[in-house]
């Protein structure tokens, strides 16, 4: 396949996976890669650019430019611009949808509502309330505790048919009501369900987040794993949408914006 | 029309913004860079009369350089600086554009055309009364008559009609003419009689008008200046109807000063020169002598000279301090304690935070704390003397009026809290079964208590905190205080006494009132019994006096956090408002802080800043993040983010506090402050205080353990935004739980938030 020059790397280096990103000068994406974050975020973002350079076929020689977002950024050992998450999501989203909407970031730590201009600005984000972050975390302990993988989680939740009550705002505190509902014989697949169910509620308590009036879209590594989410949100009267591959929206912003940076530098 | 306007003040301001919503291109040219910023960012508020307030967009520019040459130029700035601006404007005045001056007094056409020519140079007159209500905030009143503005030298032209056309159409309603002596000494028999007679005696116009002396006085003014606009042949009345005719402007006036008070307190120089001066130079010319304008002159200039020698005083006073300090640091080495009380190790990252512009005063706000706690140590130690523990906003004047020394436990929790001590006391306190969600600030000083420990042992050698005879307080500042002072009660086995006064006011109506003026009676019969004396009357009188100066001149300091840039943030209002605390109802204190405002007005004439090239200005909302202080304030100096001011040390300017009826002004000023207040008075105050100094957004902290200072907990923060379209950004944290903080969140959110801010900013000027 022929490569259009320049190509770029974005880079989410986010608490629980780390995205990469390839683009070309058309926008195309022609490398991705996910890799769990475990260890020193160095060495993961090492891994995953590793792993996405293979895929588009490049070496790390061709990159003419790289942006880093996300939680670890400040560990990146490439040579990179920076650029904030919020900017990054709603940047990513927009390539995709091409219109201002409000995007629900939903990732391992804190997710965020993101308000997106006419051009694919950040206009205004918010944060879920400190005591609850760490939904994608808790999500990932829910599927060990079940002794599902986190893709399964997913299948369990379906046969549910009503969700089992995960009601603690903190975390940790959530965390313990999963296994008080294995102690009391819960069936597995009502407790999956409750656990996205108690997702969608704390994010239905962002602060700002009734201003909503636009079309809702989510991206992160939750509404890649545990779609559940989005349809517990739906519930609650959000019409929620993903955007393709929800897991890279923020690794995509971050490419296009060193995209930019190639521009400029021209 | 191309036009520049020298000068982004108040008329300058008023004038081109009107322009250029007319269609003008209009460009500012402004020396302060700070200023400049901020008009470029957020543009320019204008409001007329009490009419809602729009925005315009404005274009300023530190330098003409690359500006292309203008149709107009307009002066607005001081008389004295009219030379400089000319100068400044270089390519831009071409051999087709005017110069115009509607600058007060006389001489300043004449300066500009011996620079540029008298053949582009029009000199005009404005009746507009033009008042800033915030750096980038004006709120004006249209001229009684219309602008009027005329060539000094050659015809009136089509070209020059079509100016005042475009003027007019701009709602600067203005006529041209052919000559405008006239009016231009008319305004000043009005400026040379009223400036100087209102600046030196500092009244207003309504108090000139019941002062019959001044009066006699400014009507002799009027009659010296009446003969040299004779003897120059201006059409005039005789000077008793000219006279009326000043009365008349003064009524309209009202309460209101000239400009020329203003620069007097400031410590500025005042337009005397071409004023007063003027009439005096015009009388000579004519062979006439205006010996009362003259002592006009000299007086003005002595009390310009005067706030120098202050400035150079005060300048002397800090730097004595500094060597008096840096010698006994040299010679002595810290004194160990000599009673039970053990220093807290002390962690070197904590402590108060410092500016990367320090103050000159502040070794001087450090020896003042070290000599109160060294007399607090006395007084522990004497058995004649009486020590009170009190609360920071508790009836101190009462307290110190009784023969209380006082001994504050908040100030003590501050410490603490600052020095990052916090963590450990918490967990003793939580071992002897406070929760960890009760105020922090209570439980790190009891747990400092049951510890047996105190930084005043490490930073004062302290030798114990000495025991109260009795625990006053007020519950204004929240309910804890008094779960606090009873732990103490209970303690050490003695009263605490204090006052409820009734809180959530939106306005303190008579029934609220009375009921706090009876506790304080109340609390005075039970002090006088336990001390077995009277309340000396004239003693608190006096007491309250002092309190009432250093209060008026906190507020002055405070309020200089609206100057663009800041001479102070919010970090240093937290440290050198401990005077206020621990000194209220002193004179170390009243003399401190007029040492604090000499220099924070020198900073401002200088355009020294607190934060160096300050972008952005936020205003703090709820309680000190004393635990994080220090950090904070490096980063947000780091990313020259000003934090101009908040609603926490504003509660130290205690309002209307009178030495002839100290019990209820007391009453008053202690149940009305801040914390105190219901939702509506609040949401009132912030947005006047974002407006007055100008934040690009209040940052709110929602303290973990201070429900009754987090006021965004009750969605303060929407409600402004809606009303006053206040930006807001929350953060989570304690006031001194270090553990209940995350920084790193808590800081990538701040940076999150600029961002947005920043594009907001980018994208309301390209929609514009």
């Amino acid at each position: 396949m022929a490569v259009t020059l320049p190509v770029v790397a974005g880079v989410d280096a986010g608490s629980e996976c780390v995205k990469v990103a390839i683009l070309d000068a058309t926008r195309t994406v022609i490398g991705r890669a996910v890799v769990p974050a475990s260890g020193y975020f160095q060495d993961c973002i090492q891994e995953a650019l590793g792993a996405a350079l293979d895929e588009a076929r490049i070496s790390g020689q061709q990159l003419a430019a790289a942006c880093v977002t996300g939680f670890g950024a400040a560990c990146s050992p490439l040579k990179a611009v920076t650029a904030t998450e919020p900017a990054c999501h709603a940047r990513g989203v927009f390539e995709h949808l091409k219109k201002p909407v409000t995007v629900i970031d939903l990732g391992g730590r804190e997710p965020k509502v993101i308000r997106v201009g006419p051009e694919g600005r950040a206009l205004e984000s918010r944060h879920v309330r400190k005591c609850a972050v760490g939904i994608g975390t808790f999500l990932m302990f829910t599927a060990r505790h079940l002794d599902v993988h986190p893709t399964r989680l997913m299948d369990l939740a379906s046969n549910a048919v009503k969700p089992a009550k995960v009601g603690s705002y903190c975390s940790t505190f959530a965390e313990a009501e999963v296994i008080e509902q294995l102690r009391l014989g819960t069936p597995l697949g009502e407790i999956a369900l409750g656990a996205m169910h108690s997702v969608a509620e704390r994010i239905m308590e962002i602060d700002g987040i009734g201003d909503t009036r636009q079309q809702v879209v989510v991206t992160g590594g939750v509404c890649e794993y545990f779609p559940g989410v989005i349809e517990a949100l739906r519930g609650l009267g959000v019409s929620a949408e993903a955007v393709p591959e929800p897991i890279l929206a923020g690794a995509l912003g971050a490419a296009l914006f060193a995209l930019d940076s190639t521009h400029s530098a021209g | 029309m191309r036009v520049l306007v020298i000068g982004a003040g108040a008329l300058g301001g008023l004038i081109g913004a009107r322009l250029s919503e007319n269609g003008a291109e209009v460009a500012f040219l402004e020396a302060n860079a700070s200023r400049a910023r901020m008009l470029n960012e957020q543009g320019l508020f204008l409001s007329e009369g009490d009419k809602g307030e729009h925005r315009v967009r404005v274009k300023v520019v530190t330098s003409a350089e690359g500006l292309e040459p203008a149709d107009l130029v307009f002066i607005a700035v001081k008389s004295y600086q009219t030379a400089g601006a000319v100068r400044a404007a270089g390519r831009v005045i071409g051999p087709k554009t005017w110069v115009l001056s509607t600058q007060n007094g006389l001489g300043n056409v004449e300066t500009i055309a011996a620079l540029v020519g008298a053949q582009r140079v029009l000199s005009g007159i404005t009746f507009h009364s033009i008042q800033h209500t915030g750096p980038n905030r004006l709120c004006y009143r249209m001229g009684i008559r219309p602008m009027q503005m005329a060539p000094i030298a050659g015809e009136l032209t089509d070209e020059l009609l079509d100016i005042g056309r475009f003027f007019t159409a701009a709602g600067l309603t203005t006529e041209v003419l052919a000559n405008v002596d006239h009016a231009v000494w008319q305004k000043l028999l009005h400026n040379a009689v009223v400036n100087p007679v209102s600046a030196l005696s500092g009244m207003s116009c309504n108090e000139l008008l019941e002062d019959d002396e001044l009066q006699q006085l400014m009507r002799a003014l009027t009659a010296e200046i009446v003969a040299v606009m004779k003897a120059r042949e201006v059409p005039v009345a005789e000077p008793a109807e000219a006279y009326q005719q000043v009365v008349g402007s003064l009524r309209a006036l009202g309460k209101n000063r000239p400009s020329m008070w203003q620069d007097l307190v400031r410590g500025l120089l005042t337009e005397i020169d071409a004023i007063n001066g003027g009439v005096v130079a015009e009388a000579e010319r004519l062979g006439l002598e205006a010996p009362l304008n003259l002592a006009m002159v000299r007086l003005v200039h002595s009390r310009e000279r005067q706030a120098l020698r202050r400035r150079e005083k005060g300048a002397k006073t800090l730097a004595d301090v500094a060597a008096s300090q840096a010698a006994r640091s040299a010679e002595v080495s810290p004194k160990l304690p000599g009673g039970a009380l053990r220093p807290s190790p002390l962690d070197p990252k904590g402590g108060m935070p410092e500016g990367r512009v320090p103050l000159a005063s502040a070794p001087k706000l450090k020896e003042l704390i070290h000599d109160y706690y060294l007399d607090l140590d006395r007084a522990g130690r004497d058995e004649r003397r009486r020590v009170a523990w009190c609360t920071g906003l508790g009836p101190v004047e009462l307290v110190r009026a009784m023969g209380y020394t006082p001994y504050f436990p908040e100030n003590h929790a501050a410490l603490i809290g600052a020095g990052r001590l916090a963590s450990k006391y918490l967990r003793v306190a939580s071992a002897d079964g406070f929760s960890p969600f009760v105020a922090t600030e209570m439980t790190c000083d009891i747990g400092a208590a049951i510890a047996g420990e105190s930084p005043l042992a490490t930073i004062h050698g302290m030798a114990g905190i000495p025991r109260p005879e009795v625990l006053v307080y007020s519950t204004n500042h929240g309910q804890y205080l008094l779960r606090w002072f009873e732990y103490y009660s209970h303690r050490f086995g003695v009263p605490a006494h204090g006052l409820h006064p009734p809180a959530g006011l939106d306005q303190l109506d008579a029934i609220d009132h009375e009921a706090s003026v009876a506790q304080m009676w109340r609390l005075v019969e039970r002090l006088e019994k336990l001390t077995g004396q009277k309340l000396d009357l004239d003693r608190l009188g006096e007491t309250v006096e002092l309190s009432a100066r250093a209060s008026l001149l906190w507020s002055s300091i405070l309020d200089l956090g609206s100057h663009l840039p800041s001479p102070l943030t919010y970090f240093d209002t937290l440290i050198h408002a401990a005077p206020m605390v621990l000194m209220r109802g002193t004179r170390q204190a009243v003399t401190y802080y007029e040492l604090l405002l000499a220099e924070l007005e020198a900073r401002v004439r200088d355009g020294v800043a607190a934060v160096p090239e300050e972008r952005l200005r936020f205003y703090w909302e709820g309680p000190p993040l004393w635990c994080g202080l220090r950090r904070l304030a490096s980063f947000f100096l780091d990313h020259r983010i000003a934090v101009v001011g908040s609603s926490y040390p504003s509660e130290l300017v205690l309002e209307g506090l009178q030495a002839g009826d100290p019990i209820a002004s007391m009453a008053r000023a202690y149940a009305g402050i801040y914390s105190n207040r219901g939702r509506e008075f609040k949401a009132r105050f912030l947005a006047n205080e974002s407006k007055r100094f100008s934040a690009d957004a209040v940052l709110w902290h929602d303290a973990r353990t201070s429900p009754d200072h987090s006021n965004v907990r009750h969605g303060l923060h929407h409600r402004l935004a809606r009303d006053a379209g206040v930006r807001s950004l929350v953060i989570e944290a304690d006031t001194h739980d270090a553990r209940l903080a995350s920084f790193d969140q808590m800081e990538r959110g701040v940076l999150d938030f600029v961002d947005d801010l920043r594009r907001h900013s980018r994208d309301s000027q390209v929609g514009s």
